[in-house]
């Protein structure tokens, strides 16, 4: 076995061999592999190494820079690890050691598992234990628990008093004239990574109409992003689509202004983008990347994936 | 107060249950990556076993079922001086291990706020965990309690459980 650059690799083989390692509900297509490693705009090719085992790939490890300057909070020295493919532990230790190695050499401070801009994951999921084994082995630190919730929308309703607080805020999916009051409200309230990622997949997609937003007076003061099946580029939760089934939806990120917190308009703020997605036709629906279980919970979601976050300060 | 007292009804047979889990879905494997040069980057410490966490955790899970069926009862019969004593031992128990597992402990107790458990992480700097043995007394525990008492020992409880999942996952892995 050798290690080489990954590089413009067949992602249907690829696509293959991550489905023989990791549970069902985790497989994902070849086209949305290369979209979230190559054409992501942030790997890091001389960090990212294919395992090579007499001309097959038998592992990869997919490095990606931080995204730094892109919004507020990434530093140029923390790197991420998009996704760690082996077929022994012997084989992921020399893909991770090489990684490593190369993070080191290009000045890195901090690793991270997953989390990554166009990312698969915020940590190593359940069935992922043999990662979690290694990266433990190598002094990562462990984080926070969090989890994805779904619900079939075919029966969705609202919980009753969802609206009962909301006054004269007016809850609908925006326009292309709503996009500066949208973008105002996140520089103000989401002024980090949720600002840059709605923004982004607003452009991709071509409309502001998958983002529900909460309006009072005149002003965004509420958002919920959501996707559905045809989107072109599914990131959070829709990157497991294969999963979810025909008529896919996903909710996330969302969010209220600080200043109306407290009032149920986040409860109404969510039933609005679910009831949205159910007029789509969305059947199974994923809220990603949560602790909030009992929150989503009176919305009838379930927990169906758990990650561990994990990183190494180097 | 009488809520608390709810609580401490099965706490003794959980913790036992809890404890036999981790051990009977553990074959406590020794890490095929300790001691192996292989295993390691350049400058990493060596890292306890799964196997040891697991021991360690079992050991933790078995006070703090002590320091809550304490707490019940504290509840329920007041601060008098035995129970007084026992929260002491346990408490000087807790203050010198609870270090150790902490990082662990807290990524799985999550953040989210409820109307039952409160603050999950705790309030201020004090975690959940810390919030059930950092007062000095328990009579100071007891007139100190602000309502999620109940809340705390089941998230305190469950992040035990998450735990102890994740580490017999790891062993089955190693």
């Amino acid at each position: 076995m050798t290690l080489r650059q990954f590089g413009n690799e067949n992602f249907e083989g690829l696509a293959h061999l991550w489905a023989q390692t990791l549970p069902n509900k985790y497989r994902v297509s070849a086209e949305l592999l290369r979209q979230n490693t190559v054409d992501s705009g942030f790997m890091v090719d001389q960090a990212s190494f294919c395992a090579d085992d007499k001309g097959q790939v038998s592992g990869w490890v997919v490095v990606k820079n931080s995204g730094c300057g892109l919004y507020p909070g990434p530093e140029p020295t923390w790197f991420h690890i998009n996704s760690l493919v082996f077929s022994d532990p012997e084989e992921g230790q020399q893909l991770l050691n090489a990684a490593l190695k190369a993070m080191r050499e290009l000045g890195a401070t901090k690793v991270f598992y997953g989390q990554d801009l166009r990312h698969f994951w915020p940590g190593v999921c359940d069935g992922g234990e043999g990662i979690a084994t290694l990266l433990e082995a190598n002094g990562f630190s462990i984080g926070t628990r969090n989890i994805d919730l779904e619900n079939d929308l075919a029966t969705y309703t609202p919980p009753s008093n969802a609206f009962d607080k909301v006054g004269d805020a007016s809850f609908r999916p925006c326009t292309p004239e709503d996009i500066p009051l949208l973008d105002e409200f996140l520089e103000r309230e989401f002024p980090r990574r949720w600002r840059y990622e709605v923004n982004w997949k607003i452009e991709q997609e071509g409309t502001p109409s998958d983002v529900y937003g909460c309006f009072i007076d005149g002003k965004c003061e509420g958002f919920a992003s959501t996707q559905r099946q045809g989107h072109k580029r599914p990131i959070c939760g829709a990157v497991w689509n294969l999963d979810l089934g025909e008529n896919w939806g996903a909710l996330g990120p969302i969010g209220v202004s600080e200043q109306i917190r407290g009032r149920g308009l986040g409860g109404a703020m969510l039933a609005s983008g679910l009831l949205g997605l159910k007029c789509h036709g969305v059947r199974k629906c994923i809220i990603d990347w949560t602790t909030l279980e009992e929150f989503y919970g009176k919305h009838g979601f379930k927990a169906n994936r758990v990650y561990i976050p994990y990183t190494l300060e180097l | 107060m009488s809520m608390i007292a709810l609580v401490s009804k099965t706490a003794g047979n959980h913790a036992q249950r809890i404890a036999v889990q981790i051990r009977s879905a553990t074959t406590f494997v020794a890490s095929r990556l300790r001691g192996s040069d292989a295993s390691k980057c350049d400058g990493q410490q060596e890292q306890p076993t799964v196997a040891e966490r697991q021991e360690e955790l079992i050991a933790f899970y078995q006070k703090y079922e002590e320091l809550v069926e304490l707490l019940c009862d504290g509840a329920q019969y007041g601060p008098e001086g035995k129970l007084e004593l026992r929260y002491q031992e346990s408490r000087t128990w807790m203050l010198k291990h609870y270090g150790r597992l902490r990082s662990y402990l807290l990524a799985f107790l999550g953040d989210e706020v409820t109307e039952l458990s409160g603050p999950r992480k705790g309030t201020g700097d004090i975690d959940a965990f810390e919030q059930l043995f950092l007062a000095p007394t328990l009579e100071e525990f007891l007139r100190s309690d602000d309502g999620f008492m109940v809340g705390r020992i089941m998230s305190t409880r469950q992040a035990l459980t998450l735990y102890g999942e994740h580490l017999r996952k790891l062993s089955v892995a190693a």
